[in-house]
């Protein structure tokens, strides 16, 4: 368990025999190219494919006119092919199919789309103004496809979701300090190396066969069959691969395109890949976010009111963000103990590429805006950022915002995360300046995070174990390997049950929803918890009929037996035993005669006692447990001209157990890198009309080597969570959550300046500085 | 659609393939060879995930036609076995999601044969050619300096075959 | 996918290589000469560039060759920028090339390319414009001598059907230390915010600009300022509107400049 095991599919990526899904490719495999909209926002006069039409292998070219589907997790607000009009830059507005790539690339130039542009809606602020641009003039008359979500018909606003505990605007009147801020922070984009894609067949009996590099196949294959009027289990989804999704494949969005696609030529197959350019514009991106943040204090600095407004940037279609606001509001106060707490997150629609799940779920900017007033804070009280934030942090016997009564056994531990942290960085501070050689001062910077689940109370997971006739051991999940390493994990939960090598335990990288029992979603981090509960139900399952079978063999009760190391033995003696081989698939006495058949594991796992927050207060229970953690940046500023290096950056944080250090360790910093991205130099960039700037990864720039920290420290803190899998809490997410906030609290630092927002490239900085006459 | 037939070395085999002119080098390899290893992340330049080795240098494989490798030696992912490179990305988990990882080896593996023993400055130019979104890039750092390190020592290179490193576990 | 056919074309000999784009020319294909191919692959994907033809210049041999002649330094314009750093042996032309895209790409781009490409960076010319030196162009009549100077004029302007074939650099000119620096908006591998490039020669700083304005420059008022010491004024002179675009803004970049120019007369005057 504690020693580094490499990933099941290691040697297929290290020599290109991984494949994903754009990688197969087989005569009669037909291409779609879709055509996207140049404008964000313009009403389609006509679509002229004449020319299109002309090109030899061209079989056919679909606008929005050819169905009447409105796609949504939440709120049905999209057609997947524009409908009459455009609501963003990128919107795929038609699509060809061709019998070859070249075909259907020429063709998809030839389209010509006459548009009549409107005015833009191009920020929170525009859209909420008075006498807006509507970006859905229909929004009242869309079909809600999962509750709660509440769209407010004659606006742009998708969706309000609330919490109200207490009496904040009273208590804020009362307290001894109040610090107010805003932040505005931009789209960012998921920028998975494999961009999205899909191929699908319809089959002459109906059936729909869909390859799709999806994180949630399960919920494709629902969506599909909704959409187009169908059973579910006539819909089969298979997932292979998959390049990273860091929530941008959890949508739905090219599948129902392909199927459309599939249709149009008799239900032959095709595909369907985005090109980087289409990845960024086209398809969901994270959401932005504005925030108001107002924080009641005692003088002492102890929180005693937040009243907090968050507008996400939704774009121009709902998608799954309805649940990011309840995911933000749920955690609205970040880890600290408030007793009055008023928080509203809006979801508001712009003319900006469509959000969706984006690594952490809202809680990256929102850990933004909180931690940020938290220095903010710690200023004005004259204390060190660190201490204010121990002083506050929230604990066993607190409540969360949505009033759940907290206990180690939720919570992790955050004041051992936060003082390990603290030595990690080698903390000396608040502004810590001067310290570098001649015009370079180093900052430091540090920021605390929780997060739960916020996944639907129904979640499920499923697990089947079946044994072969060496005693090894199969293990089908429906949980999809994106990097994670979460099938490796898996099997080596499966393989501490049994007490195996995990050599022992085979699984298949892909999924397929025709034999895979179901999992909710590759996503929140969930997998882990999830899939390993199953896997142990399962286990347990199997382990009963080894015992079973021990017994007929041995001629004991199987309460007497117990496996492990292949065998099934006495508790008592365990020289006395039958080899699992022996019983996988029957047991054979020595005449001949047999009994029993191939034991075969089942395993269920469904989320318990979550509930769905209160539209009014709140008031809920979001996700089986919180992951907490505290994170520290130092840098290194050039005051001339505000470069910057990262010299050290910091995350602990309760792991609960680690079951793969090697991996845990490169999932939380990958998290960091991409946190530290978005600090830094992520965003999408819309010009003054509103099109998007950055949509090539020429102008959309992520890390790269040479980047990233000089040091990274990445440390757990262990204390187990009793109803996980071997105690494991959930951490895929969490490495992103608090970068940037701590990223900018370094720099703030450094430069002597407040810097709320990102990415702080050093010409931001520059200008606040220079804005602040320093 | 104009398709000619075009003579193509990749990994030391003499390989024919159905081409337009303006298809590219990683279309080819991909569509009509089955090397899916080099992987289209841009087909812009940017991201290295279609990175090959071509006449011993790293050439991103979406900005070359495939008529421009016609008689010059093409090397895919598929044809490393057993390298230092592919051991240390194991052994140094350099990889999560894989998508990244071809490119990566290809750049290291030209490394490793065009300066055995190379200072941390030129590995680090060399590596900011490619983009991964899943690590940190440390981890990829110390795999890459691993197997440069083997490369200049070759008494060590190779002699463990990249299949027993899975025993580990 | 690049959504329309070319043909590839690969000439031995400069001849040839002026007769076949002649040819294409003539049947209508709107032929380009083909570098490294880099800008036209990636632009034509976009529909940004539409061409028939390509006429790769890397089988010319003039257009590979590195040789050094009593004090210049004559380099074929279908060297990569890789080859250009590694074997070109001058160190200004070195920290400007190796500094273009990234070192894969670099093992793809051309000089040539670098210099007549529609991107408007061009940063490899930086170092050629601070000598004096010689662009040797292939045409109808075979080659011919002409200053860089003369043909290069923010972008490289040949007449239709000509080709970059070699540069001939006259390295004794520049006899004194040399500065390079490259900034941008964040990140190493990125266009330039500003690219600047100096030499000393005969005692005098020379310096070259990208990503400043929308085209690579020397300006002789500039340099009279700034062997002046006078670097405000020289910032007032730049000759064209400050770049103000997604990597930064004009502002910044005046900024910026100032402190790069700092640093260049350090080194250039010490
Ligand atoms: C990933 C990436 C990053 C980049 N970053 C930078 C950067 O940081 N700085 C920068 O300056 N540029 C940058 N560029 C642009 C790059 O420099 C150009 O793509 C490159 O210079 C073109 O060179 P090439 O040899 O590939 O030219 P090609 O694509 O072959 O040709 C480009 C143009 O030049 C013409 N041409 C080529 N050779 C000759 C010749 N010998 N004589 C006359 N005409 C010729 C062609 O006809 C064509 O019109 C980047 C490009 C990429 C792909
Ligand atoms: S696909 Fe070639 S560099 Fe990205």
């Amino acid at each position: 368990m504690d020693h580094a095991v490499y990933r099941k599919e290691a040697f297929e990526k290290v020599t290109g025999a991984a494949r994903y899904v754009g990688d197969y490719e087989t005569p009669g495999l037909h291409h779609a190219e879709l055509i996207t909209s140049p404008l964000p926002h313009a009403r389609i006069r006509s679509v002229d494919v004449r020319a299109a039409v002309a090109v030899p292998g061209v079989r056919a070219i679909l606008t929005g006119r050819e169905s009447a589907i409105l796609c949504g997790e939440v709120l049905e607000d999209r057609p997947p092919l524009a409908r009459g009009r455009v609501r963003y830059c990128g919107e795929p507005v038609a699509v060809v199919v061709a019998d070859c790539e070249a075909a259907a690339a020429e063709a998809a130039q030839a389209v010509r789309v006459d548009y009549e542009p409107l005015p833009p809606v191009r920020s929170v602020r525009e859209a909420l103004a008075e006498g807006a641009p509507r970006v859905h003039p229909d929004l009242g008359s869309y079909r809600i496809a999962q509750q709660p979500v509440a769209p407010r018909a004659g606006s742009n606003v998708a969706d309000h979701a609330k919490v109200r505990r207490g009496h904040a605007p009273g208590a804020l009147a009362k307290a001894e300090v109040v610090v107010e801020a805003r932040y505005s922070l931009p789209q960012v984009d998921h920028a998975a190396m494999e961009t999205r894609g899909v191929r699908c067949e319809i089959l002459p009996d109906g059936r729909i066969e869909l390859h799709t590099c999806s994180q949630a196949p399960f919920e494709v294959q629902k969506a599909i069959a909704t959409y187009f009027r169908i059973g579910v289990g006539s819909v089969v989804v298979h997932t292979p691969l998959v390049g990273g999704g860091f929530g941008g494949k959890a949508p739905v969005q090219l599948e129902v395109i392909a199927v459309l696609c599939a249709q149009a030529i008799g239900g032959r197959p095709v595909k369907l890949i985005n090109s980087r350019e289409q990845d960024i514009a086209a398809s969901p991106v994270g959401p932005g976010l504005e925030a108001r943040v107002r924080l009641g204090a005692t003088r002492a600095g102890r929180l005693v009111a937040a009243e907090l407004e968050y507008w996400l940037d939704i774009g121009a279609y709902a998608d799954s963000t309805p649940r990011v606001a309840r995911a933000v509001a749920s955690a609205c106060t970040g880890p600290y103990r408030t007793d009055d707490v008023w928080c509203d997150v809006y979801c508001v629609y712009t003319n900006h590429t469509y959000g969706t799940a984006w690594r952490g779920f809202g809680h990256m900017p929102m850990t933004f805006a909180i931690e940020r007033t938290m220095d903010k804070l710690a200023a004005r009280v004259g204390k060190d950022p660190a201490e204010l934030r121990r002083a506050n942090l929230i604990g066993p016997g607190d409540r969360t915002p949505t009033q759940v009564e907290l206990n180690r056994n939720l919570l992790g531990d955050l004041p051992k995360c936060l003082e390990r942290a603290r030595e990690l960085v080698g903390w000396r501070g608040r502004g810590v300046r001067g310290e570098g050689e001649d015009r370079h001062v180093r900052g430091q910077g540090v920021a605390c995070f929780w997060k739960t689940s916020s996944s639907p109370p129904n979640a499920t997971s499923g697990a089947l174990i079946t044994l072969n006739a060496d005693g090894s051991v199969n293990l089908a999940v429906g949980a999809v390997e994106t990097g994670a390493g979460t099938k490796t994990t898996a099997a080596l939960i499966l393989a501490h049950r049994l007490d195996i090598p995990v050599e022992q335990v085979h699984l298949h990288m892909d999924v397929n929803t025709l034999v895979d029992p179901e999992h909710w979603k590759t996503v929140a981090s969930m997998a882990t918890y999830m899939v390993g509960q199953a896997v142990l139900d399962a286990a347990e399952d199997a382990v009963r009929q080894l015992k079973h079978m021990g017994g007929v063999v041995l001629k004991c009760s199987p309460e007497d037996l117990d496996v492990g190391r292949g065998r099934v033995f006495l508790k008592d003696d365990p020289d006395l035993y039958v080899d699992v081989k022996d019983v996988a698939h029957g047991y054979q006495y020595p005449d001949g005669d047999s009994v029993g058949g191939q034991v075969m594991g089942r395993g269920a796992y469904i989320m318990r006692h979550l509930t769905l927050l209160d539209p009014e207060t709140g008031r809920g229970m979001p996700g089986p447990s919180w992951t907490v953690g505290a994170q520290a940046v130092e840098v290194e500023l050039d005051t001339r001209d505000f470069t910057y290096r990262i010299l050290k950056a910091v995350t602990v944080l309760d792991a609960g157990r680690v079951i793969n250090p090697a991996v845990a360790r490169g999932v939380v910093m990958g998290g960091m890198s991409m946190g530290l991205g978005y600090g830094s130099r992520e965003c999408l960039m819309y010009g003054d009309g509103g099109e998007l700037l950055s949509n090539q990864l020429r102008t959309y720039k992520v890390m790269r080597a040479g980047e990233e920290p000089e040091a990274y420290h990445v440390e757990f803190v262990e204390t187990p969570q009793k109803n996980a899998p071997l105690g494991a809490r959930p951490i895929g997410e969490h490495g992103v959550l608090g970068m940037p906030a701590a990223l900018a609290s370094a720099l703030s630092a450094a430069a002597g300046v407040e810097l709320d927002t990102v990415p702080l490239t050093p010409e931001r900085i520059w200008r606040v500085v220079r804005e602040a006459g320093r | 659609m104009r398709r000619d037939e075009l003579a193509l070395d990749v990994n030391g085999e003499a390989c024919r393939v159905l081409a337009r002119g303006a298809d590219t080098l990683l279309e080819v390899l991909r569509g009509q060879l089955g090397l899916t290893g080099a992987k289209p992340g841009c087909e812009n330049g940017d991201c290295g995930a279609c990175t090959v080795i071509v006449d011993g240098a790293p050439i991103k494989s979406c900005m070359m036609l495939a008529q421009e490798a016609a008689g010059r030696r093409v090397r895919t992912v598929e044809g490393l076995a057993g390298t230092a490179a592919q051991q240390a990305f194991v052994e140094r988990f350099a990889f999560q999601c894989g998508y990244c990882t071809s490119g990566f080896l290809m750049v290291a593996q030209a490394l490793c044969e065009a300066h055995p023993g190379a200072d941390e400055a030129r590995m680090l130019e060399w590596l900011r050619s490619n983009i991964c979104r899943c690590t940190g890039y440390e981890e990829i750092r110390a795999a890459v300096r691993d197997a440069v390190a083997r490369a200049k020592a070759p008494a060590v290179q190779g002699t463990e075959p990249v299949a027993s490193a899975s025993r580990q576990g | 996918m690049i959504p329309f056919d070319l043909s590839y074309h690969r000439p031995d000999s400069v001849e040839e290589a002026v007769a076949t784009y002649r040819r294409l020319e003539r049947d209508g294909r709107r032929p380009l000469y083909y570098g490294g191919g880099t800008e036209i692959i990636t632009m034509a994907r976009l529909g940004q560039v539409r061409t028939g033809a390509g006429v790769d210049l890397k089988g010319v041999p003039e257009c590979g060759i590195v040789e050094r002649r009593n004090g210049s330094l004559l380099l074929g314009a279908g060297l990569t920028l890789a080859e250009v750093c590694e074997r070109g042996g001058w160190a200004p032309l070195a920290d400007a090339a190796g500094r273009v895209a990234d070192h894969t790409s670099r093992c793809k781009i051309t000089l040539g390319g670098n210099l007549a490409g529609q991107i408007p960076y061009r940063e490899a010319v930086l170092p050629l414009l601070l000598v004096d030196t010689v662009a040797v162009v292939a045409g109808e009549p075979g080659l011919r001598r002409e200053r860089l100077a003369d043909v290069f004029r923010a972008t490289l302007r040949l007449p239709p059907g000509d080709f970059l074939a070699q540069l001939e650099v006259p390295l004794h000119e520049a006899d004194g230390p040399h500065f390079a620096v490259k900034r941008t908006r964040l990140d190493w591998v990125d266009y330039p915010l500003m690219t600047v490039v100096g030499v000393r020669a005969g005692g005098r700083a020379r310096i070259a600009f990208s990503g400043l304005c929308g085209y690579p420059f020397r300006d002789a008022a500039m340099e009279r300022d700034l062997n002046a010491g006078r670097i405000q004024d020289a910032i007032g002179h730049i000759p064209g509107p400050v770049a103000d675009d997604l990597h930064g803004s004009a502002d910044y970049r005046r900024h910026v400049l100032a402190g790069v120019l700092q640093d260049a007369l350090e080194v250039l005057r010490a």
